[in-house]
């Protein structure tokens, strides 16, 4: 179960990835991705937020065709991305790019910045040298920066520009959708806050839509509509940015926002401990994947996987409705849903962290 | 992410070696395009001279045993020997980069089938292989070509194809290919071009190798038609008249081919190394820095009033300055950094990329990198200035009452040994106590840093322990001396958030109940609100602000603490 978009321009189902692993002589599977299902309206920001491990990245490398996935399905804007080879591929770039993390090493050190912004027009436009010329200008100062940079290389811009340009470089050809994979994970805090603002300014001019791959809370709070939170291959709670900040259902995302430090003085927390670590992808426990770390474990929850669930919302916090998508808040944890259902006034769940 | 650069962008200086090399390379290629135009004599022809002549005015580098003139011959074999050497490493570079780019960006069966091959050629001695293979096309220019150009493929297959799989999942291999790029495309276009300076540096060096071979089969015979001017063959044929005293006949092709070879080895050797040049510069400008910086210090330590630390202070850093070397002195990255770490607390450094923090943190420890010149200050470690007599002094205190926890624990721990050997090691370097008592100490340890099955834990090695656990063998590490001051680097970057929250719980009750010095180096506020009480703000190596973490959070008096603070709350607090 998933929000429903009744138009998405990417629409996921049952993606999963699969990695045949070698270690010491015996081979084993490692479930990277098990079934995510996933929907973006144009114009939305979907925030995909899990620790190492978790497959957040994995999903942007299939969905980019980086990496084969084993199964699933992708629609980008009503085609089908099923089994492509690179020709279609490369026509669904179109519609497609991707912001890498390092913006120290997505750039190609020996291209001047105007060739690598000029580079996906030249293979998706059919547009004159001056017609790219005057658009790699209007680009760059979209970004922020100088047409001057244009002549530069990389090497010769700080960590903050090389992002602009990456950003530049996924607009020049008007993707309906852009994957950020940890964009500002490598920045300062002050240029951060920069790019995402450059973001969100870009998104409202050319309703762009954004798959946001973060381990970032704060990013996420900032930028996001909604947010999907994942756990070892799987998703375990998904809802509009309000609510899953306001009401986190699924323990483990209990546990990944009160751990999240907060810049305020006496900020009081009440930490939601996991105990132990996190188990081999190689060797997944039968049940829920966090079953070994919960302190709401229950005898069920180690038989089989919970299902993604309703969590029932009190009126009062209703999500204002917007045209086109169903903002459900669902979580896979059956004990923590029964809890609220015994005691509504859970859901009013006091914020577990000033984030 | 504070990684310290000492020289950041530093110039790449083409080293002297590589102009040399060169230098003759191009005499040599424009000697041998113009033969005709030096040669006094046709090479060719026999009886110019009387045969034997030494070396004279007439006959520069004298005549053979058929009164040819060595001189005009050995230019002559100049054409031969380049040529063929130019071509058959041109070929090689061409045919064999393409194929280690296949090989190297397809993988598969291509990759599998052509290593194999490229195995049979390397498996027999180069030497052995080219006479044999000569033996059977036949002797000629062409023929020669060839077969040195077949024996020198392997090797840059080889090259390439390391080159291409070290590079193929760079992230701007990969957005080549999301941009909608054909994989041929990002292959040639991105890939290649960025491999180019090893590939470049090798066929130098590979051309060396060339200009021998050929003549070695010059030499036994097997090279061109016998007869035309070679140097190989025009060593072999002088070789018997050495013994009696006709030394020139060998020895001007020879002294000619000793030359070509060595310059293309001259270019290689010096494109390949990393601008040894530009480090030979740095050592001397460091020499000259580190004296400059010695007598400003001196008359500044004169001029300087004396200060009495404070004696709740365990450390006291007391206008520190320093800088790396540069073409004009001391390029300074550190202006006067003051502060002092109270006894028991926990200090935070905060600052981002370029602030000095890690580099006055390491300072602290005596373990600034190389490179690093300090041009004055104090650091005042329990009443003793420790930098009026380093390195003695940093022996007596670092890993004894100074501990150092680093960023990257697994890169950190020695991988070879398990961990608790190192934890052993560790405490018998600083305790007096015996194999079995340290063991002892060590699984306490363990346990106080919150590894579960400690005595299971020992005997495993770093790689098998995660992130926030190795972090924690870190600490274990650290803290075994039973320092009084402990410097803890990043020590959370890189973990996950549920791991960061539960290692900086760990090292606030550590530094509580043992009564320790912290001093936290990070660029997270969210870190420093929840667990230090002092704070150092840094920016541009300078110290902008100190004050209690209070203080600082609420009440931040310089703006770029305020501007940091705003910047670590993307949202505003509910």
């Amino acid at each position: 179960m998933t929000a429903i978009v009744s138009h998405p321009v990417l629409h996921v189902l049952g993606l999963r990835k699969e990695f045949t692993i070698r270690a010491r002589g015996h081979a084993g599977i490692l479930t990277a991705v098990d079934g995510v299902d996933l929907s973006i309206a144009p114009g939305e920001t979907v925030a995909l937020v899990g620790e190492s491990g978790s497959g957040k990245s994995t999903v942007a490398r299939c969905l980019t065709r980086l990496i084969e996935p084993t199964a699933g399905s992708v629609q980008l804007d009503g085609r089908t991305l099923g089994g492509l080879g690179w020709k279609d591929m490369s026509r669904a770039y179109k519609d497609l790019q991707m912001v890498f993390q390092d913006p120290n090493s997505s750039l190609n050190p020996r291209m001047r910045i105007r060739d690598i912004i000029e580079e996906p027009m030249r293979l998706h436009l059919q547009l004159s040298a001056a017609a790219r010329r005057e658009r790699a200008e209007e680009l760059i100062r979209e970004v922020g920066l100088d047409p001057m940079h244009l002549d530069r290389y990389p090497r010769e811009l700080s960590g903050g520009q090389r992002q602009r340009i990456g950003i530049a470089r996924a607009l020049a050809i008007d993707p309906k959708v852009i994957i950020l994979d940890e964009p500002t994970s490598s920045l300062d805090v002050s240029v951060r806050g920069q790019i995402l603002e450059l973001l969100q300014r870009i998104q409202r001019e050319r309703n762009v839509a954004y798959l946001f791959i973060t381990h970032d809370l704060q990013v996420v709070r900032k930028i996001a509509d909604r947010v999907l939170v994942m756990y070892l291959g799987l998703v375990v709670e998904e809802g509009t940015t309000e609510a899953v900040f306001s009401a986190p259902t699924h323990p483990y995302t209990r546990a990944l926002l009160s751990a999240a430090p907060v810049a305020e003085y006496g900020a009081v927390k009440e930490r939601f401990v996991l105990s132990g670590e996190i188990p081999s992808p190689v060797d997944l426990p039968r049940g829920c994947r966090l079953a070994g770390r919960c302190p709401l474990v229950q005898p069920q929850c180690r038989e089989r996987q919970p299902p993604l669930l309703l969590v029932p919302q009190p009126v009062a916090a209703q999500p204002p409705a917007t045209p086109g998508v169903l903002q459900q808040h669902v979580a896979a944890c059956p004990p923590a849903i029964a809890a609220i259902e015994d005691n509504p006034a859970l859901t009013a769940i006091p914020p577990t962290n000033r984030l | 992410m504070s990684t310290l650069q000492p020289a950041r962008r530093r110039r790449r200086s083409t080293p002297l070696s590589v102009w040399l090399g060169a230098g003759i390379v191009a005499v040599m290629a424009v000697v041998s395009a113009t033969t005709r135009l030096w040669a006094p004599y046709d090479p060719d022809t026999a009886g110019v001279g009387p045969p034997y002549a030494a070396p004279s005015r007439d006959y520069l580098f004298g005549t053979d045993r058929v009164g040819s003139d060595v001189f005009s011959r050995t230019l002559s074999a100049a054409t031969t020997d380049f040529g063929i050497t130019l071509s058959a490493v041109v070929i090689a570079f061409v045919i064999g980069t393409a194929l280690g780019a296949l090989a190297g960006f397809y993988g598969g069966i291509l990759d599998t089938i052509l290593m194999r091959l490229m195995e049979i050629v390397q498996a027999f001695p180069a030497l052995l292989l080219a006479m044999l293979m000569v033996a059977a096309v036949g002797s000629g220019i062409v023929n020669v070509i060839v077969v040195v150009s077949i024996l020198g493929i392997p090797n840059y297959v080889r090259l390439v194809r390391a080159e291409i799989l070290s590079k193929k999942n760079w992230q701007f291999a990969e957005a080549a290919k999301v941009i909608g790029n054909r994989p041929s495309r990002v292959l040639f276009r991105h890939l290649l071009p960025n491999s180019m300076r090893p590939l470049i540096a090798f066929s130098s060096i590979n051309a060396s190798w060339v200009a021998i071979i050929v003549a070695s089969l010059g030499f036994i015979g097997l090279g061109i038609e016998p007869g035309s001017a070679e140097w190989g063959s025009m060593i072999s044929r002088g070789q018997d008249s050495i013994l009696s005293g006709e030394w020139w006949i060998s020895g001007f092709p020879g002294i000619a081919l000793l030359l070509l070879s060595a310059s293309f080895y001259l270019i290689g050797d010096g494109l390949s190394e990393d601008s040894p040049g530009s480090s030979v510069l740095s050592a001397r400008l460091l020499r000259r820095a580190r004296r400059g910086a010695a007598t400003a210090m001196a008359t500044a330590a004169a001029a300087r009033p004396e200060s009495t630390p404070a004696p709740d202070r365990i450390l006291e850093v007391i206008g520190f300055s320093g800088g790396f070397a540069g073409p004009e002195g001391v390029r300074p990255v550190l202006h006067d950094v003051s502060f002092g770490l109270r006894r028991g607390v926990m200090t935070a450094i905060v600052g981002e990329t370029g602030s000095g923090k890690t580099l006055s943190a390491l300072s602290i420890v005596g373990l600034a990198p190389e490179g690093f010149i300090r041009t004055g200050g104090q650091l005042v470690f329990d009443g003793v200035d420790l930098l009026a007599d380093e390195p003695a002094s940093y022996g007596r205190v670092r890993g004894t009452r100074i501990s150092l926890v680093f960023q990257d624990a697994r890169g950190s721990l020695n991988p070879v040994f398990t961990v608790g050997n190192q934890l052993i090691d560790a405490c018998r370097a600083n305790r007096k106590v015996s194999r079995n008592e340290a063991r002892a100490i060590a699984i306490a340890m363990l346990e106080r840093v919150q590894i579960p099955e400690p005595e299971r834990r020992m005997r495993q090695y770093p790689h098998e322990f995660s992130g926030g656990m190795a972090q924690r063998v870190m600490l274990a590490l650290a803290l075994i001396s039973e320092p009084e001051l402990l410097v803890l680097d990043e020590p959370t970057t890189g973990l996950d958030v549920t791991i960061q929250a539960d290692v900086m719980k760990l090292i606030v009750d550590l530094v509580r109940t043992e009564g320790l010095t912290a001093c936290l180096i990070t660029h997270d506020l969210g870190v420093v609100a929840e667990t230090c009480q002092d704070v150092v703000v840094m920016r541009d190596g300078r110290v902008r602000e100190t004050g209690s973490c209070q203080q600082i959070f609420t009440n931040p008096q310089d703006p770029y603490t305020a501007a940091l603070l705003a910047a670590s709350r993307l949202v505003e607090a509910a």
